[in-house]
């Protein structure tokens, strides 16, 4: 089964080289692509300096655009399995094969690295797992399954949802939307227990002035969510 | 003719040296502007006949004929509103999927490039 990393990147400058070594240092080796999202720092400069696979969008799209030309990028060199790896360190690659595991035995058609079920590392601020915690009700009312980290973007998929995503991916904070959708369409999500670390550098795409206007826009969305 | 309507013609006046001077510079383009230019007509035709309001304010039912046409020019303006966010959101939508492809595209011209060169070089 072909694999690959999507690595989107944001002013990850301080980070990126990190990530990618912690990938390459691991047992097995893995094909990567680092979505670099119209970064104003260094970025680019370190990627193409240190001879990384990159692709660089000419604007900032947001998280969700970077991540969807990930699966582009996917689709497009036919790989069987995208994970998505966040640059910023939060992500730890020792779990890879948790998460594939399961996809490569057929047992699920997309996996989530979750920090909740074992409570191990990092959890998260209290705020924050309440906004997790509403969030994560709200997809078992409108799917009735139960995720519990539902804002991971610590996440594997096959083949078939490689191509939904590439076609069907929302902006801005797409992760509890994309695992309603994926429900929805009869695919099976699967948690995978790992853990996380404190982001080593970098700002969360979730600001706290941005909180109201996150929770409101993907609560909407969850709700309004339908099969792709 | 009142002053009143005298005052509005002027105002109506300005408005469509506005738009044709946003026109003529490139600003506005006529398949946007177009809905102004309606928009004004409706203006005109109010400053014109303006018992045309008190029949309507009848009809409607409400008793000072300032208010109906308050209240219909905000409910054109919600309108036209929610027209043009629909426009902002597919030209957003148009705009990141042609950012995608420029970048997936850009890739594939520098890998092209990149095993030209190594083919030279061989």
């Amino acid at each position: 089964m072909r694999t690959i990393i999507i690595i989107p990147a944001y002013n990850e400058a301080d980070s990126i080289v990190n990530t990618i070594s912690n990938i390459q240092n691991l047992d097995a080796s893995y094909d990567y692509v680092i979505i670099n999202d119209g970064s104003t720092d260094k970025t680019l400069d370190i990627c193409l300096d240190k001879g990384y696979n990159v692709v660089t969008l000419p604007n900032n799209l947001g998280i969700g655009g970077a991540v969807q030309t990930g699966y582009m990028y996917a689709k497009e060199h036919n790989y069987d399995i995208a994970v998505q790896i966040d640059a910023d360190g939060q992500h730890n690659p020792q779990y890879l094969p948790n998460l594939l595991q399961p996809i490569i035995e057929n047992k699920a058609d997309m996996t989530i690295g979750s920090r909740f079920i074992t409570k191990e590392g990092f959890q998260s601020s209290i705020a924050r797992r309440l906004g997790i915690k509403l969030l994560s009700s709200l997809i078992k009312l409108k799917t009735n399954q139960k995720i519990y980290d539902v804002t991971s973007g610590f996440r594997a998929v096959n083949a078939s949802i490689i191509d939904n995503f590439s076609k069907h991916y929302p902006t801005d904070y797409p992760e509890p939307e994309t695992i309603t959708s994926t429900i929805l369409s009869g695919k099976k999500v699967l948690e995978v227990p790992t853990t996380m670390n404190e982001r080593t550098a970098g700002k969360s795409s979730i600001r706290p002035l941005h909180s109201v206007y996150y929770i409101v826009k993907v609560s909407l969305a969850i709700l309004m969510c339908h099969k792709q | 003719m009142t002053t009143i309507q005298l005052f509005v013609g002027l105002a109506i006046i300005l408005y469509y040296l506005v738009i044709f001077s946003l026109i003529r510079k490139k600003i506005l383009m006529i398949k946007y502007a177009l809905i102004w230019i309606c928009f004004g007509v409706l203006l005109l035709a109010f400053d014109l006949f303006p018992d045309s309001l008190y029949v309507l304010s009848g009809i409607m039912g409400i008793s000072l004929p300032s208010n109906a046409l308050f209240l219909i020019m905000i409910f054109l303006l919600v309108i036209i509103s929610i027209v043009m966010t629909g426009i902002v959101s597919s030209l957003a939508e148009k705009n990141r999927l042609m950012t995608q492809q420029i970048a997936l595209l850009t890739d594939r011209v520098h890998k092209l490039e990149q095993n030209d060169k190594h083919r030279h070089e061989i």
